[in-house]
């Protein structure tokens, strides 16, 4: 699929990779590896950096189903810290839940390779043309 | 004992360019720099949003610590964050506070300002206080 997310600095660093769009739910699945710069003393992701996946994950959903014209301007970001996030592969499901003209409702679940759930997240945004989309 | 909240005391710390500046022990209210890297750019120019709570995470934990003299640090079960301005890449302020600390459960809030004084973001988080790991022996 056509994808550029890999060319901007924070998604490097994740490690974001784009796996598949369904065109039909609004669903993005991601590949993500989460850098040994983002670990605290538990071992694991620090709660606050896990959302970095999650919001990547969300705002791709939003372009894709766009086109690649338009990305999110997020307002708020909900996330739910289900168990420690490790470093190394992760998966994410972002999903457009629902994008009005003005206003989008954005969710996304961070999984391990396996499907075991880490964490998920739920965002109100403003649709804004892509800062990114220089093609 | 040592007071970690003014060290940077993890990898995420170092990323993120922590430096304290002051703990308000009457408020309970922990400040701190950070310097957001080059590598949290997203195309607009600015921080990615979601990892701007790793700044806000950072602080609010940094909070617990310093209010329980470095004893506990929260295990963080969900954070609401509002956006409010873009987070420039450059130095910012962050507060952060323990609203209430119970046996099992603490509350934590926390800002992001601009060096004009601006915030720039907020967050709320729930959180299971734990003791800190790696400092047990």
């Amino acid at each position: 699929m056509d994808f550029k997310s890999k060319a901007w600095p924070h998604a490097q660093l994740m490690g974001a990779e784009a796996v598949d769009f369904d065109d039909e739910t609004k669903t993005i699945t991601m590949r993500f590896a989460a850098p040994p710069e983002f670990i605290t003393p538990r071992g694991s992701v620090q709660g606050g950096l896990v959302a970095g996946f999650l919001d990547e994950a969300m705002g791709w959903a939003y372009t894709q189903a766009t086109g690649g014209t338009h990305s999110p301007l997020m307002l708020d970001l909900n996330i739910s810290l289900l168990k420690p996030v490790p470093e190394g592969p992760l998966l994410a499901k972002g999903r457009v839940v629902k994008a009005g003209r003005r206003v989008l409702f954005l969710e996304a679940e961070l999984t391990l390779v396996d499907g075991t759930v880490l964490a998920r997240s739920t965002s109100t945004a403003i649709p804004t043309v892509n800062p990114g989309n220089t093609g | 004992m040592a007071r970690i909240w003014e060290e940077q005391r993890s990898p995420s710390a170092v990323l993120m360019g922590s430096e304290f500046v002051s703990f308000d022990e009457d408020a309970g209210e922990l400040t701190t720099r950070y310097t957001p890297p080059p590598e949290f750019a997203s195309p607009r120019g600015a921080v990615q949003g979601g990892l701007i709570a790793g700044f806000l995470d950072e602080v609010m934990g940094g909070a617990l610590l310093a209010c329980s003299d470095g004893e506990r640090l929260p295990l963080n079960l969900d954070m609401n964050l509002s956006f409010m301005r873009m987070v420039p890449l450059e130095p910012i302020i962050a507060k952060g506070r323990v609203v209430r600390e119970g046996r099992r459960i603490a509350f934590l809030e926390g800002e992001l300002y601009d060096e004009h004084g601006n915030c720039l973001a907020r967050a709320t988080s729930t959180a299971m206080p734990t003791a800190v790991p790696g400092i047990e022996d």
